[in-house]
Formats: structure tokens, sequence, C-alpha cells
């Protein structure tokens, strides 16, 4: 399970005046979910769509399945499956049409009213395209994607659009496609989509990666100083050895910042219990996966504006 | 060899239902020749027809319309379809699958052909029941053949000419502001015995007068010209080689 499916090295792009994709590397192995992340415009859908074979780059090595992409092979396209932006299905057709169209192409398809029950559209199945919802329409395209029953699926922004029902369905979908040892690329804005999801992360940011790691360790994440919460009774003050590290939140929640929690909540906890304060809303939390993106983003852009 | 049979009837077939279920579509490429036969037969088919012998003019449009629907089917409604299709990303999507590139477009191309065939046939038949057109069954032959010329000829154009296109909205102006000009120059909704020599010989080079002229002389009994026949095909080829090296599957950035 150690072989790359797709393995890049210095890819870059460039549309007139903008240089979309700066030199990526990216090494994702076989039966893994793999989450690429950063802001619009940041380079994301260009380098998936030269995955795809969608574009053509302007230099750089890039091998998908062992294919080159840049060659438009038959024999890769029976290997990958595809949710796009900007692609949309015939909307006279019917949802069981379209499929069998999308299937007919491939040389072992999965059967079409399977798929179409796996992405939860059986009751739709007879319903033509352009009376389908926008979530719907969406859940379309992964079904359209999967129907080839491809080794290496790429979803770009698969769940936009889907309520919280839907995105949970689609997770435990995408989670299948890895047990059945499938490869999955994913696109997202989503920070508890890489989270629930993918087993290793990339932040790209104009057009370079600047992190990667597992989503429990992007970034430091692992390392991070963990932020205790609590409320305080009206009245009741923190003993001066508290008060120096403690802040107050506007909503008038209290604070401590500390790389390591467990001597600080002993302490913390023992005064409580001894002085019968009660803490409510206690937490702890580590920074979410949401903070540790944007606080790379914003650390490259500070960069970028220091090297200017 | 067969899955590319196979991947091109598939796509011939949902092609097939997606235009049937689009009455636009089928507006256009159909009911339009069949309307202007019928007015034109109603206020001028008394006429005689020229170089028709004793046939009625209800005759030339009969044949006139054929070829009319044609190029509204093969040319106009392939291309405009297609710029819809490129526009809303449905090339794209058939362009992420394993699907042959030449067997897409053979799909696009034989359905708008068989469209453009059916019409012509349907023409004669209003023509012939409606109008009282005389009918030889022994000229069906000869007219089908360069009515099925002409609508390979005219589909390579309209697969061609997409590609200098940007988009769909601009697509029915473009294309109705090449062909218009064209059609009505070129003996096919009324015959214009004398034009300017420059016009005479511009028309002569296009495409559409050959058509016409080798579609009204065959349905008149006679031979078509082989003059007109090459022209037909040369235009045909030049239209697959722009098609072959120029086809985009999606909107231009």
């Amino acid at each position: 399970m150690t072989e790359a499916a797709i393995e890049v090295s210095g890819l870059r792009k460039a549309f007139p005046g903008v240089q979309a994709v700066a030199g990526v590397d990216l090494s994702i192995r076989t039966g893994t979910i793999f989450a690429l992340l950063g802001p619009n415009g940041a380079g994301k859908t260009t380098t998936v769509e030269i995955l795809e074979g969608y574009q053509q780059r302007d230099s750089g090595e890039v091998s998908v399945l062992g294919f080159d992409p840049a060659r438009n092979q038959l024999e890769m396209k029976r290997r990958i499956g595809i949710v796009s932006q900007e692609t949309a299905a015939d909307s006279f057709l019917t949802v069981r049409e379209i499929m069998a169209m999308i299937a007919g192409a491939y040389p072992a398809p999965r059967n079409v009213d399977e798929v179409i029950a796996l992405v939860g559209l059986s009751d739709k199945a007879g319903t033509r395209v352009g009376k389908l919802s926008g979530g719907q329409k969406r859940r379309l395209d992964v079904g359209l994607a999967i129907v080839g029953n491809p080794d290496l699926c790429f979803l770009d922004e698969p769940t936009t659009g889907f309520d919280p029902d839907a995105r949970q369905e689609a997770w435990a979908m995408i989670r299948e496609l890895k047990d059945m040892g499938k490869t999955v690329l994913l696109t997202t804005h989503y920070m508890d989509e890489a989270q629930n999801l993918a087993d290793e992360v990339a932040v790209i940011a104009v057009g370079r990666i600047i992190a990667t790691g597992t989503p429990e360790t992007l970034g430091g994440r692992a390392e991070a100083a963990s932020t205790i919460s609590f409320r305080l009774p009206a009245g009741t003050d923190l003993p001066d050895r508290f008060a120096a590290e403690a802040r107050m939140t506007r909503r008038g929640a209290m604070q401590i910042i500390a790389d390591d929690p467990v001597p600080l909540l002993n302490d913390l906890t023992g005064w409580a219990m001894a002085e019968s304060v009660s803490l409510t809303d206690l937490t702890v939390e580590r920074p979410t996966l949401e903070e540790i993106y944007l606080s790379l983003i914003a650390n490259d852009t500070a960069e970028r504006k220091e090297g200017a | 060899m067969m899955r590319w049979l196979s991947i091109t009837f598939l796509h011939y077939r949902y092609a097939g239902i997606s235009f049937l279920r689009n009455p636009m579509a089928a507006f256009f490429g159909t009911l339009f020749p069949l309307m202007f036969l019928t007015i034109n037969s109603l206020v001028f088919g008394d006429f005689a027809a020229p170089d028709g012998g004793d046939l009625p003019m209800t005759a030339f449009y009969t044949a006139g319309m054929s070829v009319f629907s044609v190029i509204m089917t093969c040319f106009t409604n392939l291309a405009a379809g297609l710029l819809y299709d490129r526009d809303m990303g449905r090339l794209k999507r058939i362009r992420g699958t394993p699907t042959p590139i030449s067997s897409y477009i053979a799909a696009r191309i034989l359905l708008a052909m068989s469209v453009g065939v059916i019409t012509s046939i349907l023409c004669v038949i209003l023509g012939v029941t409606a109008f009282g057109v005389p009918l030889n069954l022994s000229i069906l032959p000869g007219f089908l053949a360069i009515i099925i010329l002409g609508a390979a000829s005219l589909s390579a154009l309209g697969l061609a000419i997409t590609a200098f296109i940007p988009n769909a909205q601009a697509g029915p102006a473009i294309l109705n502001a090449i062909s218009f000009p064209i059609i009505f120059g070129s003996n096919v909704f009324f015959p214009i015995p004398n034009m300017p020599r420059w016009l005479d010989l511009a028309a002569n080079a296009l495409p559409v007068r050959p058509f016409a002229d080798a579609a009204t002389a065959t349905f008149f009994g006679g031979r078509a010209d082989l003059h007109d026949l090459i022209i037909i095909a040369a235009w045909g080829g030049i239209g697959a080689i722009i098609a072959w090296r120029s086809f985009r599957w999606q909107p231009a950035r």
C-alpha cells in the first residue's frame, strides 16, 4: 500500500499574467484519501485539472497511475473518475439514462442502479436531470465519478451545496471508496471535511505547497498549545497564580493557554473543588484544523509581503 | 473497434433521446423547413419551375426546403448545440471519461445527419401529398445520396465553426449571419437567374449552391453536375480537418 498513485514534482503552469502553479510536489499513496486545501485562486483546481488531463502543464514531472496525463490516454481515463467544477449533465436525460451513458464508456462499470442508490437518488432515477436541485445534481456528479469503478477518484469540492445530512452520507461513501482500496484526491473548503476524511492533507497557497501532514499534525498542530476555557460564578475571582495567565473573552468566559495543560488543569480543578467553585463549560482544546490552516495562510501572506 | 462502435452508438442514442425531448431543437430543425415549404407552395405554387420542364414550382420548393432542412440541422443546430453543451460543461464531462474523441464526434454528426435526412424525406412527403408534386420513385436513390453527401459536408463545417465562436450566446447570431446570406444567394428559397457575375462565382464556390443545384437536378430526374459534387465534398474535407485540429471541449477562459 506504499506505492504512489500520484507522483508530482516541480509542476508549473502559467496563464497570461499569473503563475497559477509555481513548483508543486505531491506524492499520494495508493489506497489513501488525500485532501488538497487552499484559498480560491491558490492553484488547487489548476493542479487537479493537470492531473486529470484537462490542462497541459508548462513543466515538471507528473505520473497518474503510471500514466502521463498530458498524453490523454484512454487507458488512464478508464481508471479514473472525476467530480469537476463547471461540468453538467444533459438536462433532458434522466438520472438513470445519464448514468448508463457514462457507465457505458468504461470497460467494467458498477451496477447503475446500485450507484444511484449509493448517492441517494433512487427515488429520482426516472427524473430528468434538469429537474434536480443543486445538491441532487452534485450527488449525481459524485455518482457519475464512481460508476466506472475507477481506481482513482478526483473529487473537486464534492460536497458544495450539500445539507448536513447529505454531507454525512457523502463522507460515508468516500470512506467506502477507501475501504474498497481506491485512492481519492479531494479538494475542499471545508476543514471538517478534511479532518473527517483525509489520511493526509496539503495546503496550497499562491501556487506552492506550504505545508503537508496528517490532519492531526499539520503545521505543528500536535505540539501546539491547548486552550482551557471555563466560566466562573459571578463574584468569584481566580487566584493570582492563574489570573496572570488568564484572559477574559468578550462573552465573559476565561481562557488560559498552556503548552502542557495537564498540571495546570490539576491545579485549577483542585482549587475549584477545595473552594466549591463550579467551573461551568470547562473545555480543553487544541487549535482546530481550521485555525491551523488560517494561521498557515496568514504567515505565508506575511512572509510574501516581507520578501517583496 | 467493437468498443468504439458501441460507445458511438451509446452517445448517438442518448443525444437522440435528448434531441427528441427538446422542443426548441425539434422546431428549428424540422418544423421550420416544413413551414416554409407550406407557405411558399401556397403562395407561389402555381408558377412553373425553372429548368424543370413541365414540373410545378412546388417541386422546386420541395427540393429547396430539403436542402434548407439539412443546413439547419447539420450546420446551424449541430454547431449551436455543441456550443451550448460546451458552455454548460457537458463536453468537459465526456472528456473526463474513456470516450474516444472520434467516437463522440461521430455520434453527434450521425445524429445531425439522421435528423437532416429524415426532415428532407418529410419535406418530400409533404410536397407530394399536400401540394401535388409529381414523384418518380426512381429519382429517390440519387436525390437521397446528394442529401446525405450535403449533410455530411455541412456537419463537418458545423463542427469546424464552433472553434471560432467564443460562447453559446454568440452562436445563433454568428451562425445565422453566415448561413442566411449564403442560403439566399444559392437557389434554396427561390431560383435567381441573373446574379451579378462576382456573386455568381462566389455562390458557386461555396457549398450551398452546388448542394441546392445538385439536389434540384436529381429531384427533377436529371443528373448532378460532377463539379458541384466535388465542391460539396471539398468543403466537407476542409471542415473535417479544421474540426479535427481545433475542436474545443471547454469554453475559452
